[in-house]
């Protein structure tokens, strides 16, 4: 196998690495974003109740 | 346990690991020879070992969290238990995966039943396994106590996954780091090394920061829901 695929391999070994990375970083932050909101709003529901 | 210090601290953590990984990076690229046999595809080695040794931290974090718990009954343990494994899995997942990359130029194919890397795959399954058998419980004390036995008895894998290459010479390679006698690094790839390992040790401990903060979010929303006497939306 000639050192120009080999290349290919190496970048393709870091391009998983950062596409697993970058995929587990969103799912974290998406959810956090989400139970943020939500948090918001049910705050808000409850002081709305309260007052 | 309060939320604000530990997404504090969190975020600390991760401009520490995005540092440390372009410093990493920076070694892997730049700083480091090319190794004579392999040439260029050796340095996945850098970042496949580091992720697979923070991927056996984590799965010890959950076994002592999930013992812990057993004993405490503490949720903050059970919380901290599944933050190690569900990063665990991540990294379990990244050595799974840059393996067969490094390994179909070197060895000529993708995979092999060898004993490093079935151990390794059965390893990644059982705590998928352990993932799933949280997401589709109910919250609640029996999910806590099964997921606790799930992550002790899972964590029996590691030392295998860890002496397969001791016990067995079959593909995979035989140790290079703590592999005894005859083995070992040049200074330039040992020094690499270290800092690769730091930099992903630090991104693992952004990362379970930042995942325990959302765990803590959420049971704060379910707090709310029960004080609202509302019922809680369908999460797929």
């Amino acid at each position: 196998m000639s050192p120009d695929k080999f290349l290919d391999f190496l970048f393709a070994g870091y391009g998983a690495f950062w596409t697993i990375l970058f995929g587990y970083l969103g799912m974290i932050f998406s959810r956090q974003r989400r139970l943020l909101r939500e948090v918001e709003e049910l705050r808000r529901e409850l002081s709305q109740r309260k007052g | 346990m309060r939320i604000e210090p530990l997404h504090t601290a969190a975020n600390v953590a991760a401009v520490v690991a995005w540092g440390a990984i372009l410093g990493a990076l920076y070694m892997v690229f730049q700083y480091v020879p090319m190794e004579r046999t392999m040439g260029n595809v050796q340095r996945i080695f850098y970042f496949h070992v580091p992720s697979a040794m923070v991927s056996f931290l984590a799965f010890f974090i959950c076994f002592l969290a999930s013992v812990a718990y057993l004993i405490t009954r503490r949720r903050g343990l059970d919380i901290a238990a599944a933050a190690a494994a569900e990063i665990g899995v991540v990294f379990c997942s990244v050595v799974l995966i840059t393996g067969p990359i490094w390994a179909k130029p070197i060895w000529g194919i993708w995979w092999t039943w060898d004993a490093r890397l079935t151990t390794t795959l059965v390893l990644w399954l059982i705590y998928v396994a352990y993932l799933m058998l949280r997401a589709y419980l109910p919250e609640g004390a029996r999910r806590a106590n099964l997921a606790a036995v799930v992550g002790i008895l899972g964590f029996l894998d590691v030392p295998i996954v860890y002496m397969s290459i001791r016990w067995w010479r079959t593909q995979h390679p035989a140790p290079v780091i703590m592999g005894g006698k005859g083995s070992g690094l040049a200074p330039d790839m040992a020094l690499t090394f270290r800092v690769c390992m730091v930099a992903i040790l630090c991104l693992f401990v952004a990362l379970l920061l930042r995942r325990i903060v959302v765990e803590l979010l959420q049971d704060e929303v379910d707090h709310l829901y029960r004080e609202a006497d509302v019922a809680p939306p369908e999460r797929g």
